[in-house]
């Protein structure tokens, strides 16, 4: 077991730089868990208003500056981790098993009735804007950080589906799978036993970039007012709030957009890791 | 229906079309894979099928054990009819029937264990109770000698020869009475070629194993199989007795076939026909010549060749089998319809207007 | 005739990296091809054989290291080779065949185009050749004619026997048969080429009758051309059936090497001698069950002689040293000659029958 973890660790870290990638996220996850014990003013991420040092410069006291409210940018920036990495765990927990099982069903029964109907669901999700379907489907739903979660969920589905599906209808005529049919095991066995094992490295790879892909679009649903409601912080919710108050006092956007920046950069160079890990050695 | 108790396979008329291109009217085409086919194949005996790219010898395998359903003609196994897709057939006929495949690095699959891969079949046909499935698998891996602590392993972790080990055991674990077994050594090295070879000989005298033998290499037949059948673009073109057949190859192909083979002593090559220079390729099964299909690199080619597709022909002279009741002696040169080919035991059977 | 070696590897090792150290794939072999001589070399999958010509090739991976060793082409220090002079040694020197020609030839283009990518503008036989070949207007700095190189496309597919070359010209790689496009494959190699011709597994995926066809057509063209011939294969009858010289190849290392007709009839090396008795004959009468065991793993190889787990004759010294090569009554010093058979020419030395083993110690 060991053995196995070390192969995959060295061929994660060819690169450096996905190294580096992987241990930002190792920190920003430490600090999201932690937040409470780390940040200088735990509570600014709570209602807190103090007028007199609202919009400072950053200084040694306030390193990204306050916002208006006089709430510590840093503080809320560190708290508001916590939902990013939050709905990227729950939406990617819920979209990539239905977005396999459908993938599965169709790529299995290719040419039958069962592919056309699903992958032309599919199809249609895949036709309309993820950005837009979210904003739909939220401003349909009360604004709220659980139904952006759905709304985010809804838009990323069929891109698992038709990942899966087409990984699954070319590893259905291998001859392990023939034989498989040929010794008379059932559906469910030849989709979970043996089909699908061969077709989880792109999928890993993809749930790596994806995180940062759900943590821009929850972004942009708070950016507009639909997701995670103030007091509470949202790094899109913080980008828009400061966005009015360029150039003069510009922390109040860049730091939250850096971060948002910096996170998503992450994760999309440990993706590359993530997919060199899982490429099979062949000399 | 088929009467005959020594039978245990019989191709009749089998043809298996693919649709390449859909046309309106008739010109539609299509991929002749196997055209016409008819072959028995006896109780315990090892025939050998020959062919190249495009003769139809892996599509015949692939219909026999139900990958394909057969576009016309009939397969009986054991006397039933069977030529429909597996999922059709009854389950006695999936567990008596098996298939070993060329590559045994695709056909194991390289995410389960060897133990998983050969508890299957044991599993879905319900042979053998849970507590017991352990010990069945050490004892699969025991008949084709390997060491049972291999159960544990996964595919890749073992070399290519000992994979299709794991492959016959795989398809002998339901005691099956027809093996067919699709070039099992072509993808292997010449190393492990004969622990395969001589592993099959031996699960054939204990188990009582019966094979179809599918191969490009003649000279592999030459020490496997009781009879041989040649193909080429779909069609059988000699069928014999292994030693009737080399030592009298008749048909142009077959003989093309034998002075190709790249032999390693002189004793070979005293036995090997005269290098034949073939002229151009191989047609492809999409366009098949008019008349004899081979004619087009047949260096005996005659007009009759181009226009007329060939009877079988059987050119025995002297040994009869006793127990041939059907068709009583053989005889020399007489045109014997397709349909009673099955008897081919004992015989040589060829199909080329040379002898006709 | 020419005394120098065309091609002479010298003691080379070549390690790929992986998780948990090197793998030892290519162990210090040594190999000799002078003018015109066509040499085989034989060994099963894994024993490094395309590594080695691959690192001939300077076609090494990213992960690939060559502790050492020498690759000389015509007294040229291949390894040592920058990025312009190895271009020119493709170029002028030597060519590959590949076992798969569909990978080779590129699927957009037709063949038509690839070939005159090639004949127009290379020329192996440098300005004076290329001025006879395309006409005054090569020295004036024009590129040759289309027509030129169009005859040109057409002459070099006669050459390898394709019928109907105008229309073959038109078509697509996948337009054609895999023995047509082998054939192809070897008029390009062989319009550069003009001293080596390195040809890896080149029938391997064809069937048997056209197998013939193309060994037949490598073996003929190489002659026309006093190209040196390089055949990596596995398959000992193909070896066998056009080289003149074998070189048998074990887990990374040469173990025997002896002329063609020579190895078939006296098989030294335990082996060489398990290969032969486990290919089926024509001729009947069952075959072996093979060499037991399995190809050393590479990244702890076995100490000594990398054969000796299996080797049904080992002895102790077998597992601690390696052998060197010794002369089995040839025409050179006999005892132990290790390594690179005295230098010297296309003499009687290249036909010695040398094996790698202790068995054959002190004769």
């Amino acid at each position: 077991m060991g053995e196995a973890a070390g192969r995959y660790w060295y061929k994660f870290s060819r690169k450096k730089l996905s190294v580096a990638g992987l241990a930002v996220i190792l920190l920003v996850v430490f600090a999201s868990i932690f937040a409470p014990l780390i940040v200088p003013y735990p509570e600014h991420a709570g209602p807190f208003v103090d007028l007199i040092r609202g919009s400072t410069t950053p200084s040694r006291a306030h390193l990204f500056g306050t916002d208006l409210y006089g709430r510590d940018i840093l503080s809320r920036v560190v708290f508001a981790f916590r939902p990013a990495l939050l709905i990227g765990i729950v939406v990617l927990s819920i979209v990539v098993p239905i977005g396999t099982v459908i993938g599965l069903i169709a790529g299995y029964h290719v040419g039958h009735l069962s592919d056309t109907v699903l992958m032309r669901i599919t199809d249609i999700f895949l036709g309309l804007p993820p950005l837009i379907l979210a904003l739909a489907v939220s401003a349909v739903l009360t604004p709220s950080l659980f139904n952006s979660m759905v709304a985010v969920s809804i838009a990323f589905w069929p891109w698992y589906a038709r990942l899966v599906y087409s990984m699954v209808s070319s590893v259905r005529n291998e001859y392990y799978v023939r034989s498989a049919e040929l010794i008379g095991e059932s559906v469910p066995h030849i989709l979970f036993r043996e089909i699908l094992p061969n077709c989880v490295s792109p999928i890993f790879t993809k749930i790596t970039l994806d995180f940062g892909w759900v943590i821009i679009l929850s972004a942009s649903l708070s950016f507009v007012g639909l997701g995670e409601q103030p007091p509470a912080p949202a790094l899109g919710t913080m980008v828009a709030e400061g966005a009015r108050y360029l150039p003069d006092h510009w922390w109040e956007a860049v730091f939250p957009a850096l971060a948002i920046v910096l996170i998503v950069l992450s994760f999309n160079i440990m993706g590359d890791g993530v997919r060199d890990m899982l490429a099979s050695e062949e000399v | 229906m088929s009467d005959r108790p020594g039978t245990l396979l019989e191709i009749r008329n089998l043809r298996k079309h693919f649709l390449v291109l859909k046309k309106g009217g008739n010109k539609s085409v299509f991929l002749k894979a196997v055209d016409d086919i008819s072959l028995d194949l006896y109780r315990g005996e090892v025939l050998g099928l020959v062919g190249e790219s495009g003769s139809g010898k892996s599509t015949v395998a692939y219909t026999v054990v139900g990958m394909y359903k057969p576009s016309s003609g009939s397969i009986f196994f054991e006397g039933r009819e069977i030529g429909v897709k597996a999922e059709s057939r009854p389950r006695e006929v999936k567990r008596e029937l098996q298939i070993v495949f060329q590559d045994p690095s695709t056909s194991l699959n390289p995410r389960r264990s060897i133990g998983r891969i050969l508890e299957r079949p044991l599993k879905v046909h319900g042979l053998v109770p849970r507590r017991s499935m352990e010990g069945e698998v050490a004892k699969l891996l025991e008949l084709v000698e390997l060491p049972p602590h291999f159960m544990y392993k996964n595919p890749p972790a073992i070399g290519g020869g000992e994979r299709q080990l794991v492959s016959i055991a795989r398809a002998i674990a339901t005691r099956p009475k027809l093996l067919i077994l699709d070039e099992p050594t072509s993808a292997l090295d010449v190393s492990v070629q004969g622990k395969i070879i001589n592993t099959l000989t031996r699960l054939r005298r204990e188990l009582g194993l019966s094979y179809l033998f599918i191969t490009h290499d003649l000279s592999l037949m030459r020490n496997v199989s009781d009879r041989v059948a040649i193909m080429y673009l779909g069609k059988i073109c000699e069928i014999a007795d292994t030693k009737s057949f080399f030592e009298r190859p008749l048909h142009p192909y077959t003989k093309m076939l034998l002075s190709s083979i790249p032999v390693v002593s002189r004793e070979e090559e005293k036995v090997r026909p005269e290098k034949i220079r073939s002229h151009g390729e191989i047609p492809s099964p999409v366009n098949v010549p008019p008349g004899c299909s081979f004619h087009t690199r047949c260096p005996h080619a005659m007009e009759v060749c181009r226009r007329e597709d060939p009877e079988f022909v059987d050119v025995v002279q002297e040994d009869v089998i006793q127990d041939d009741t059907i068709h009583g002696k053989a005889v020399g040169g007489e045109t014997i319809s397709g349909a009673s080919l099955g008897r081919s035991a004992g015989r040589h059977w060829v199909r080329c207007h040379m002898y006709g | 005739m020419h005394s120098e070696p065309v091609l002479s590897i010298q003691n080379l090792s070549v390690w790929y990296r992986v998780y948990g150290g090197y793998l030892k794939v290519v162990n210090g072999i040594d190999m000799e091809v002078f003018a015109g001589e066509k040499v085989a070399l034989v060994g099963e999958t894994g024993c490094g054989k395309t590594t080695s010509m691959k690192a001939v090739m300077r076609l090494l991976p990213l992960n690939a290291r060559v502790p050492g060793g020498k690759i000389l082409f015509r007294g040229d220090d291949v390894l040592a080779m920058g990025k312009r002079e190895v271009r020119r040694y493709r170029r002028q020197g030597l060519s590959m065949i590949f076992q798969d020609p569909t990978a080779s030839l590129n699927p957009v283009f037709t063949v038509g185009s690839q070939i005159s990518e090639v004949v127009g503008r290379y020329d192996a036989e440098g300005e004076a050749g290329a001025e006879r070949r395309y006409g005054a207007e090569w020295g004036k700095g024009a590129a040759p004619s289309r027509k030129r190189v169009r005859e040109l496309s057409l002459e070099v597919l006669r050459k390898v026997a394709l019928p109907d070359p105008v229309r073959i010209m038109k078509s697509y790689p996948f337009q054609l048969s895999g023995g047509m496009r082998q054939r192809i494959c070897i008029a390009l190699a062989l319009s550069t080429a003009q001293a080596l011709l390195i040809a890896d597994e080149p029938t391997t995926s064809l069937d048997v009758t056209i197998q013939s066809q193309i060994i037949d057509l490598i073996g003929t063209l190489v002659e026309e051309r006093k190209t040196s011939l390089i055949l990596i294969t596995h398959s000992l009858g193909v070896a066998r059936e056009v080289t003149e010289r074998i070189h048998v190849m074990y887990a990374g290392t040469i173990i025997e090497v002896a002329r063609t007709s020579e190895l078939y009839e006296r098989p030294l090396h335990p082996y060489t001698r398990g290969l032969l008795t486990s290919v089926p004959r024509l001729t009947g009468g069952g075959f072996a069950d093979g060499i037991p065991g399995r190809i050393p793993e590479y990244l702890h190889p076995p100490e000594g002689c990398r054969f000796h787990p299996r080797c049904p004759k080992v002895m102790d010294v077998c597992r601690t040293e390696r052998p060197p090569f010794y002369t089995v009554d040839g025409g050179g010093a006999a005892g132990g000659s290790g390594g690179v058979s005295g230098g010297g020419g296309h003499n009687a030395a290249s036909f010695d029958h040398r094996v790698a083993c202790f068995l054959y110690r002190g004769e």
